[in-house]
């Protein structure tokens, strides 16, 4: 049976195959851009930042170690990739509104609003916070993200901390 | 304090949904060996025509000789170059060159031989041309893009690839950042 991981692939492109190349870009260019979009607070920053992180993967395929997450190794890339916008598009997201159910909130908000405020607070977090947030909610631990920004994990915790308590100030939930 | 809080500011966040990705991957390098880049083989004969020719001293250099001399051996010398403002430049040994540069290289063997021009790079070795030449500095149409970060040592040779015995063998190793 054909090995059809993210690892996996990154070998064949290492060994020379792109259709790999094209079979991990259709994987993660969702999740990615997602991710971009939020960072860059702008959809030309993003968009820049996609192509440069989907090619730094090929350029770098070998320096990826197949012993290690493919997901941790790209996500470094794109946390890395291009440069954020001064100032962040307003009408660039959505915010379903069923992903405020079950949210207490110290200020009664509709979606769009919450989305307004939430996209503005994001953006007016420091790079670093804002990219430890964002990782984190990707699903990355405090000792992924420190590797994955050259940072100790304290100094993540730390500012994570920080950069939730100013987002969730912004949009009026409860706080800590 | 955990990682995790998932009671309203990573659910918010996370639940933020933008337009969606371009719909093709970005074109990649091309990487076809060298002697399949008919567009940089032109530009490099263009630039070795203007630029190798003036380098260094205006009378042809001796072709310095490797070992003993008692079982004449093949001398052979290579020169790798860059595009500086239009004019051919030496790689400098104490440079780092930028991902994506162009080197181009000048060869020549006395007496009249068959040589092999092979890089050894971050990636492993690879070979760039295999072709006669005499002692006449001569340039080779192409260019190779140093496009990993790195040392890439490249070798001319009578041997084949992966060889550089040192009597009849020259090579310059380029830096990259």
């Amino acid at each position: 049976m054909t090995d059809t991981t993210d690892a996996a692939m990154m070998v064949r492109l290492q060994d020379g195959d792109r259709r790999a190349y094209e079979e991990l870009w259709s994987r993660w260019r969702h999740r990615i851009f997602q991710f971009l979009l939020r960072r860059t607070g702008s959809r030309q920053h993003a968009e820049d930042a996609f192509q440069r992180t989907w090619l730094k993967v090929y350029k770098y395929r070998q320096s990826y170690d197949p012993n290690r997450p493919f997901r941790s190794w790209l996500f470094r890339i794109a946390a890395n990739a291009g440069s954020d916008a001064r100032r962040a598009d307003g009408d660039l997201f959505y915010l379903p509104p069923e992903a405020l159910e079950d949210v207490r909130w110290a200020t009664p908000r509709d979606s769009f609003e919450i989305r307004d405020l939430a996209a503005k607070a994001l953006h007016a977090l420091g790079v670093s916070d804002r990219r430890i947030l964002l990782l984190t909610i990707e699903g990355f631990s405090s000792p992924e993200i420190a590797e994955m920004l050259d940072m100790n994990q304290a100094t993540v915790r730390v500012r994570l901390h920080r950069a939730r308590h100013t987002v969730r100030a912004a949009v009026g939930g409860p706080h800590d | 304090m955990t990682d995790r809080d998932p009671t309203d500011v990573d659910r918010i966040l996370g639940a933020l949904r933008g337009p969606a990705p371009p719909d093709a991957p970005p074109a990649l390098p091309d990487e076809r060996p060298l002697w399949r880049r008919p567009v940089l083989a032109l530009a490099a004969a263009v630039l070795l025509g203007i630029g190798i020719g003036t380098l260094g001293n205006p009378e042809p250099e001796p072709l310095a000789t490797r070992g003993a001399t008692a079982a004449a051996p093949t001398a052979v010398e290579l020169r790798v170059v860059v595009d500086a403002d239009g004019t051919a430049q030496r790689i400098n040994r104490t440079t780092a060159y930028p991902v994506g540069q162009l080197v181009f290289f000048g060869i020549a063997a006395e007496p009249q031989a068959d040589v092999t021009l092979w890089v050894k790079g971050p990636s492993g070795s690879e070979s760039l041309a295999k072709l006669a030449t005499g002692p006449t500095l001569h340039t080779l149409p192409t260019a190779f893009a140093l496009d990993q970060p790195g040392a890439w040592t490249f070798h001319l040779t009578t041997g084949n690839l992966g060889q550089c015995p040192p009597e009849s063998c020259d090579r310059v190793t380029v830096t990259v950042r």
